[in-house]
């Protein structure tokens, strides 16, 4: 099985092809998220030099979220759009399960929510414990586990906190794992990006917003 | 050749299946409105997770009601400016995996360009016509009003813009005043339209200048302290009231495309954009005008993928081309096409 997975929901973002497990190509780069994702760019260069056609790819993945409202929707447009191009199903992975596999034992996964606020995840060996919560920046340093995240600056956390590099090769692994529970999309277009911010929150954030500069 | 036009610059994702004459196989516009009218505007966060939602359906949807595949398509052209960024990126993303995947060329084209391209679509009296250059543009809609001399296909010269707010956006205030909410523009045609349009005067342009320049915000002001000082009025003469604003909104719109349109000797005027469909400005323009004018046929007025599509289609033919690096502006100038060598 050949394989295309994209992660745009957080920095960096990750482009890889394997065939199964084995990394045939694959790229990292810190792009800022009003930018279209030029990973697809880089993508076609490489297509063409090893000599691939996108013919050969049986599945795509995407990291569908939670993460920059921006890069998640870019990130899964993508994915979806080439998925329905090519004919084959998707595969949506969740960006805080991602960053959990780099770490393990009992762990909170955690990334930037926009300002003072975090998506969090807990996870013990492994295991997901509950849905993706949003926390104050405040609350984090109380949290009951070490906290594993791809974020540069973080507040000291009381229980410690890994920095990690998400790696493409992760990125495989859980693209398989989910495959293989049967968590595809045969509709790719189906695929919707996971926000958790409502969008009744951000209208009536919105709305606050405007009544002060009026 | 078939071209996939897509468009997500505003609050409607759009798609359309268009040949490289002009002729549409389809048109697919899925308006939001009903998601932003509450709000008396556009959400831009709502606006792009909407497209993210619908584009691959409406694309889906057009190419079905084209009765045609992805693979028929021999290029995809996309609106990348101006706009809203987050709904830009939406659209451009959407078309870069079509492109790299089905190895398709990709353009990227400037909305405001396309909706001149509305005129030249099947239906329209330029549709395939010859020797109809040069052509006086107005653009008009909530965002933009601009004079644009159009020399020959892909050939442009700005000659004048609002210096302050659109037309439409003068008359979308004006709405949300009297506590309608947004599009406000049609709201204001359909009450004004059995009004007296001289019950008020409202003051037309007075500045000096460029004589190719518009204003609407010195109207602006005097429609709301208008309505502000004369609450009985509103309640009685609502229809009147708003048939004079409209009225005086498209006298400063006419004088100023009358005007550059002798001064160019252009042998057509071409109006374009969401305020292009307001009925009082087709027929007081048709009247007062001694040369042709031409308006877009109605689903082409308002925003749409199948004017993006054949603009694409003339930018491909001239040689030009983007690749997967292409970016999205929410500001953009329209800019005439290269030299062919
Ligand atoms: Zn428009």
């Amino acid at each position: 099985m050949r394989i295309l997975a994209l992660s745009n929901a957080f920095q960096p973002s990750i482009v890889v092809f394997s065939e199964g497990e084995h990394i045939v190509f694959s790229k990292v780069e810190t792009l800022p998220f009003n930018k279209p994702n030029n990973l697809l760019y880089f993508t076609n260069e490489m297509f063409k030099e090893v000599g691939l056609k996108k013919s050969d790819i049986n599945l795509i993945s995407v990291i569908y979220g939670p993460g920059s409202f921006t890069g998640t929707r870019t990130g899964v447009v993508g994915g979806k759009m080439i998925a329905f191009a090519l004919g084959v199903p998707i595969v949506p992975v969740n960006s805080l399960e991602y960053i959990a596999m780099h770490a393990s034992g009992n762990i909170y996964s955690l990334l930037r929510a926009g300002k003072n606020e975090f998506f969090a995840a807990r996870f013990e060996d492994g295991h997901r414990r509950g849905n993706d919560i949003i926390i104050k920046e405040e609350d984090l340093p109380d949290l009951e586990y070490p906290v594993v995240s791809p974020e540069e600056q973080l507040p000291l956390i009381k229980n410690g906190c890994t920095h990690i590099k998400p790696t493409p090769q992760k990125l495989i692994e859980k693209t398989i794992n989910e495959y293989e529970a049967g968590n595809v999309l045969y509709d790719p277009l189906s695929l919707k990006p996971l926000y958790l911010h409502a969008v009744d929150v951000i209208f009536r954030k919105m709305k606050n917003d405007n009544s002060k500069d009026s | 050749m078939k071209i996939l036009g897509i468009e997500t610059s505003c609050d409607d994702t759009a798609a359309a299946v268009v040949d490289s004459n002009g002729r549409v196989l389809s048109n697919l516009l899925s308006s939001q409105e009903a998601f932003h009218r509450d709000f008396g505007g556009i959400v831009p966060e709502i606006a792009s997770r909407k497209h993210a939602e619908l584009i691959g359906y409406v694309i889906l949807e057009a190419l079905t009601l084209a009765h045609i595949t992805l693979q028929d398509i021999d290029l995809i052209a996309v609106t990348n400016g101006p706009g809203l960024e987050g709904s830009l990126l939406v659209g451009v993303e959407a078309g870069k995996a079509l492109s790299f995947a089905l190895e398709r060329p990709l353009i990227g084209i400037n909305h405001l360009e396309g909706h001149i391209y509305s005129l030249f679509l099947e239906g329209s009296p330029l549709y395939n016509a010859k020797a109809y250059f040069p052509l006086l543009i107005l653009i008009v809609s909530g965002g933009h009003t601009e004079l644009i001399l159009m020399e020959d296909h892909l050939k442009y010269r700005m000659i004048g813009r609002t210096r302050d707010d659109a037309a439409g956006e003068a008359i979308d205030k004006f709405a949300r005043f009297l506590g309608y909410g947004y599009p406000g523009g049609p709201v204001i045609e359909k009450i004004g339209q059995s009004g007296n349009p001289d019950f008020v005067k409202f003051p037309g342009l007075s500045f000096k200048g460029s004589p190719y320049e518009f204003s609407f915000s010195g109207i602006k002001t005097a429609g709301i302290y208008y309505l502000e000082g004369h609450s009985d009025l509103v309640s009685t003469h609502l229809a009147d009231i708003a048939a004079s604003y409209e009225k005086a909104i498209i006298n400063i719109l006419i004088e100023r495309t009358l005007k550059a349109a002798s001064d160019f000797n252009v042998s057509g005027i071409g109006v374009v954009g969401g305020v292009s469909a307001n009925k009082r400005l087709k027929e007081m323009l048709m009247a007062e005008s001694k040369i042709p004018v031409y308006f877009p046929q109605k689903p082409y007025s308002t925003d749409n993928a199948a004017m993006i599509a054949l603009c694409g289609s003339k930018h491909y033919k001239m040689g030009e081309m983007d690749n997967l690096l292409i970016d999205v502006y929410s500001r953009l100038e329209i800019q005439s096409a290269p030299v062919k060598k």
